[in-house]
């Protein structure tokens, strides 16, 4: 892969990242389709087109994943786009490296719901639930 | 509450302060600040009282909530006074007594979490006043002050934008802890060119219970960023995005909450291109 000088961040080193507190936005730029079969956890789908994406202003690092076929133009592009005041960071090997290292995925999808956009009940407190709780001895 | 109870709570609850005084002899720091604390009153609160009355008085509430009687948790319900001088705790297997009880994960998530595999354990966070014994919680001021940030992006789909809000946070444990009514709400608010509201979204993440009767646990994860979208959100000349995160201390719509009873976590905000 070739992504110009812009600096790179191992698959490893992710993995860690991801452990410590707000790690820097992962954008994950390989379209809508492969996002949607799942990547890296955390990462947003940003979609194909630099021109097409709106970065949050107050960040200032990310990491980008590439599609294999990114070439050092792409990933300029995407700088630019991002803005001189942020530092971009390439995911080293792109998915296909995160996979290898043995990465785990997520899939879209959050644990929340729309208020609006399904019937459901806010519980009052713990004592309606009336299942077993896990024992600690 | 029927007149004729109420002379016998008062009874129980003038019952605790001569338990507590016995530790509060030579403890005195340590006493004065768990007196202070919400788990020192859990079961006097105006809120467990109203759920636990509207749920049938069930006596196995008061094993949390006040497992001496009286009106709280006492010294003893955690540190066995029988053996004095008391064994230091094992401190998440006891916390966990209460706090990994129905409707709330806070002990569970918190060991399949990050935290807990670095070492960190209940009260690097929640003890607070003199000797550690305030077990600070949302209910104090400051206590949530930068545990959560939102970053706001946004990507081209057809004609329009889709929002993409992500949050993270930095509790030990998946968020709300505690009981089942609180919840975290993240509000998008759109703003056209001349500043009118023009739409309102919302994403709640808490437990729910669907109307076939299941129990969700939809809470923000330890660990993991959580993400939402916002379809087709430039629609009706909207320009402007902003977006709170918004800690809920009750069960309820995050409008219909009093300003006291919600924090702001954080906000992020996001402008559209003129097209």
């Amino acid at each position: 892969m070739a992504e110009g000088d812009l600096p790179r961040m191992s698959p490893e080193k992710l993995a860690a990242t991801l452990e410590t507190p707000f790690p820097p936005p992962i954008l994950d730029v390989r379209g809508g389709a492969a996002y949607a079969a799942g990547s890296v956890p955390g990462a947003i789908n940003a979609g194909r087109q630099p021109e097409g994406f709106l970065p949050d202003p107050r960040v200032r690092r990310v990491v980008l994943i590439l599609p294999p076929e990114a070439d050092a133009a792409v990933a300029a592009a995407w700088a630019a786009r991002i803005g001189p005041d942020t530092e971009v960071v390439i995911l080293d090997g792109g998915f296909e490296g995160w996979l290898a290292r043995g990465g785990t995925i997520e899939r879209p999808g959050g644990p929340y719901v729309r208020p609006g956009t399904i019937p459901f009940t806010i519980p009052r407190g713990l004592c309606e639930m009336n299942d077993p709780a896990q024992e600690f001895r | 509450m029927r007149w004729w109870r109420m002379p016998l709570l008062l009874l129980t609850l003038a019952a605790t302060p001569a338990v507590a005084e016995e530790c509060a002899a030579c403890h005195p720091r340590e006493a004065a600040a768990f007196a202070a604390s919400a788990m020192a009153t859990a079961a006097a609160s105006p809120a467990f009282r109203d759920e636990w009355t509207h749920n049938g008085r069930n006596p196995a509430c008061l094993g949390c909530h006040a497992p001496s009687g009286g009106a709280g948790v006492i010294c003893r319900d955690c540190h066995d006074a029988d053996h004095h001088p008391v064994a230091r705790l094992p401190v998440v297997a006891t916390c966990a007594r209460c706090h990994d009880a129905p409707g709330e994960v806070a002990v569970r998530s918190f060991l399949a979490g990050p935290a807990a595999g670095q070492g960190r354990q209940c009260l690097d966070c929640h003890a607070s006043g003199d000797g550690g014994h305030g077990f600070a919680g949302p209910s104090r001021p400051g206590f949530l002050d930068g545990i959560a940030r939102v970053t706001l992006n946004a990507r081209r789909a057809g004609d329009g934008w889709t929002l993409v809000a992500t949050i993270a946070h930095t509790a030990g444990h998946d968020v709300p802890g505690g009981t089942t009514g609180r919840s975290v709400w993240l509000e998008v608010v759109g703003y056209d060119g001349a500043g009118k509201v023009r739409f309102r979204d919302h994403a709640r993440f808490g437990w729910v219970r669907t109307p076939d009767g299941e129990w969700k646990d939809l809470l923000l994860r330890v660990g993991k960023i959580a993400i939402v979208e916002v379809a087709d959100a430039g629609r009706m000349g909207v320009r402007r995005i902003e977006a709170a995160l918004l800690y809920l201390r009750d069960a309820g719509h995050v409008d219909g909450m009093s300003n006291q009873r919600k924090v702001l976590l954080d906000k992020a905000g996001l402008n559209l291109p003129d097209e």
